[in-house]
């Protein structure tokens, strides 16, 4: 009862709001979130088109608070490769990937969409990561790291910050 | 003031009086009017709003009339700091339906109203944080 009440508001709620026209619709999304605007993406094929176009300039983004579905049995990889394929990434200076379930092989796959990323922090993240690997993916990314942080209860090297390592190239 | 312009929406034929200084917030269309008296003129049927709805716009302006003009549109992240207080009775004002709402904001939009579009736009936004995160509740 309580379900379908709910689904009938949002029906018709939609079903108001899709009588607006793109400019309208594009001035409302400038006022979302970035993860409001994910959100809106999945709503239909034509405010998916509008939310791409009002890409978002972002320069820290942390990504456990953008993570809606979390599932602890699967890799949130694909999660958060869309988001940051929703935002504009090259732009990302500052990541946060605390918590986030990304196995150690596909952190190459996030780290070469932000390009110009200064700052990365892979505190308590669930799958071990070896430092060496983390290492080696910032580099082949030509990433100028300054600041890096590790923290996990699992490894003994606790509050790593490392302001002169990977500041190759 | 006089009537400068008569203007009526495009469900009935019920005729609404704008003087200068509403007419004047109607930056799409104040053009056509000039300073003319047009009070014996053929009255403007507008395409995009109903009558209901031009009715609510007019209210909005005679409430605004001596706001000072906005600056102009910026599409980054500002926009939403440059809103945050939104006034009581402008709170009161869009105290409507959903419907009315986009009505409200393709009137706004078509008239070339900035203060009522941003207000109107920004309610839905705001709307629309909240719907979504009911449907992830739901979800999970």
């Amino acid at each position: 009862m309580c379900l379908a009440v709910l689904i009938k508001d949002v029906l018709l709620w939609f079903m108001d709001i899709h009588i607006l026209n793109d400019d309208c619709l594009l001035y409302i999304f400038s006022f979302l979130s970035p993860k409001d605007l994910i959100n809106c993406a999945e709503v239909c094929q034509r405010w998916r088109d509008l939310s791409l176009i009002s890409k978002v300039i972002i320069k820290e983004l942390k990504m456990l608070d953008m993570l809606t579905r979390r599932d602890g049995s699967t890799s949130d990889l694909e999660d958060i490769l869309k988001i940051l394929s929703r935002i504009d990434a090259v732009f990302v200076t500052s990541l946060d990937l605390s918590f986030c379930f990304l196995h150690e092989a596909d952190l190459s796959k996030v780290i070469a969409m932000v390009p110009a990323i200064k700052s990365l922090k892979l505190d308590y993240m669930p799958y071990s990561l070896s430092i060496d690997h983390i290492f080696k993916v910032l580099m082949e990314h030509n990433c100028k790291v300054t600041a890096l942080s590790i923290r996990s209860p699992g490894i003994h090297k606790t509050g790593k910050d490392l302001a002169e390592e990977p500041t190759v190239t | 003031m006089a009537t400068i312009a008569q203007l009526k929406g495009w469900d009935s034929e019920e005729v609404f009086n704008v003087d200068g200084e509403i007419l004047n917030q109607f930056s799409s269309i104040k053009e056509l009017f000039g300073n003319a008296d047009a009070s014996n003129s053929e009255p403007l049927s507008l395409p995009n709003v109903s009558a209901a709805t031009f009715q609510k716009v007019i209210e909005w302006c005679k409430h605004h009339k001596d706001d000072p003009s906005l600056p102009p549109l910026k599409c980054n992240k500002a926009i939403s700091e440059q809103i945050k207080d939104v006034s009581d009775w402008d709170r009161e004002f869009l105290h409507v339906d959903q419907k009315t709402l986009c009505e409200l904001i393709l009137a706004a939009g078509y008239l070339g109203i900035d203060g009522l579009f941003r207000l109107t736009c920004k309610t839905v936004a705001d709307m629309i944080s909240g719907t979504t995160s009911d449907e992830n509740n739901f979800q999970h």
